[in-house]
């Protein structure tokens, strides 16, 4: 019989990064699973999670649950432990994308990000409706968007997209 | 007292919801806020999918725009839960030297550095540390019955955000209730409309937003009420027979005075009765 991996261990501290010191906080209370509005539905398992990630029998490149929350951090705000829940899940997600695990929404909103400074794409029926309203145009300048694309090639965000 | 501010409308309403932006200027507007519109503004990095795939990246992009209002020595104001979360949370982590420092460093390749002088405000808070103005505006009380729906990241985390309590908040119905509109308690923990999850699972987040409209649906409020874009694509667009939705903003412009036609209403997918003036 081995004994058990745990967040503890050197090695898998290393694995786990910034998950290790909220994770291991953790109590396995059930809290955060009580109050997920995914889990309810079949969609992420919070507590679970929690408790893989610190026993190292999760693997975040393949965890396609890790997509399914929806981020309102009712389980980070009910948790009693201080272990944020919902943070320890943003991690792990970053690990997925550092392995090359994207989804495709994802991807295509980042490219978006990166090429026009924005989030959701500015249509002609967006133009006229705020004409209509007598709003300024309110386009992103060219300077905006290319520092934000520095700034993507600088942090993690350039990264991610590139194939 | 405030400073004076610059606005940050973000990018989903800019892009696909303009109204809000026009309710939200009338509002500022009569309330002679000091307003300009923050220069050089991107996406702050959506704080649900974009931040969660590179956490540097979110810092960084939000700090670079706290950066530019400190430089215009302005306030920031926020229309959307998300900007407003993505932007506290940015200054919040700022404050912690070490970080800044890190975080500079990215900003010095762009030639910008933030040195930590600046507010970040939602709306609703604003509206909330302006209560005799904003009361002594109203011109036409709304009789309207409503529901409230804060939405998640005007709430949580509530040590981070501080604008509400997460239990039983009661910002949305304070407000509501100086522009003459009678709000019914929302539940104790207020749900969350799953427009996090659209784009990536529709089917779950469609059971989300079930979840969180079976009380106003129910209950036959007039609208849904809430300070959120997101949220108000959830219920104006998504939601099956639909309660209309009212933006925080159009409720208080029309009690301002504001006509339908200025701001916009008729934009709303799921029309909204309002009461005779
Ligand atoms: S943040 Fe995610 S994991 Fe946490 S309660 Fe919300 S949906 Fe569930
Ligand atoms: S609420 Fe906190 S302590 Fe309880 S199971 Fe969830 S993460 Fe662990
Ligand atoms: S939070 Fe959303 S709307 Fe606001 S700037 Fe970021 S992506 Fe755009
Ligand atoms: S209720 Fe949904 S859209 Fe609104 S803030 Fe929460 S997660 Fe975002």
């Amino acid at each position: 019989m081995g004994v058990r991996r745990t967040a503890y261990d050197r090695e898998m501290a290393d694995w786990l990064g910034n998950v290790a010191p909220l994770a291991l906080l953790c109590q396995q209370c059930g809290g955060c699973a009580a109050v997920c509005p995914s889990q309810r539905h079949g969609g992420i398992r919070p507590a679970e999670l929690m408790e893989r990630a610190v026993s190292g029998s999760l693997d975040p490149i393949r965890e396609s649950s890790l997509w399914l929350c929806a981020r309102c951090m009712s389980c980070s705000e009910r948790c009693p432990s201080g272990a944020d829940p919902g943070e320890v899940i943003a991690h792990l997600r970053e690990r997925a994308v550092v392995g090359g695990e994207v989804p495709a929404f994802l991807r295509e909103e980042a490219q978006r990000f990166l090429t026009t400074g924005l989030s959701f794409p500015r249509t002609g029926m967006t133009r006229k409706m705020r004409k209509e309203l007598g709003l300024p145009d309110g386009e992103v300048s060219a300077e905006a968007v290319a520092e934000a694309h520095e700034i993507c090639q600088r942090t993690g965000l350039g990264r991610a997209v590139h194939d | 007292m405030t400073r004076p501010l610059y606005i940050f409308p973000g990018c989903l309403i800019p892009t696909r919801l303009p109204f809000l932006e026009a309710a939200s200027r009338f509002v500022l507007d009569r309330m002679g806020a000091d307003c300009a519109d923050l220069p050089g503004a991107t996406c702050c990095v959506e704080p649900i999918g974009l931040r969660t795939m590179a956490r540097e990246t979110w810092l960084a992009s939000s700090a670079r725009l706290l950066a530019i209002a400190e430089e215009g020595g302005r306030d920031v104001l926020t229309l959307c839960n998300g900007c407003y979360m993505s932007l506290k949370e940015a200054h919040h982590a700022l404050e912690d030297d070490l970080v800044r420092r890190r975080v500079n460093e990215v900003l010095g390749g762009i030639g910008r550095e933030y040195r930590g002088e600046v507010q970040v405000h939602h709306l609703p808070g604003y509206l909330l540390e302006h209560e005799e103005g904003v009361r002594r505006l109203i011109t036409r009380p709304m009789g309207l019955r409503l529901a409230p729906h804060p939405g998640c990241h005007m709430l949580r985390p509530s040590e981070v955000l501080r604008l509400d309590r997460s239990f039983r908040p009661e910002v949305l119905d304070k407000i509501a209730s100086w522009a003459g509109a009678t709000v019914d308690p929302g539940p104790e923990w207020p749900a969350c409309c799953g427009g996090g999850l659209a784009g990536i699972d529709e089917v779950l987040s469609a059971k989300l937003l079930m979840d969180s409209v079976r009380g106003p649906q129910a209950s036959k409020v007039d609208a849904i009420l809430t300070p959120c874009p997101f949220c108000f694509v959830q219920f104006d667009i998504k939601q099956k027979e639909g309660v209309p939705v009212l933006y925080l903003a159009e409720l208080m412009a029309l009690a301002m005075g504001a006509s339908p036609e200025r701001i916009g209403l008729r934009y709303h997918r799921t029309k909204i009765a309002l009461p005779s003036p």
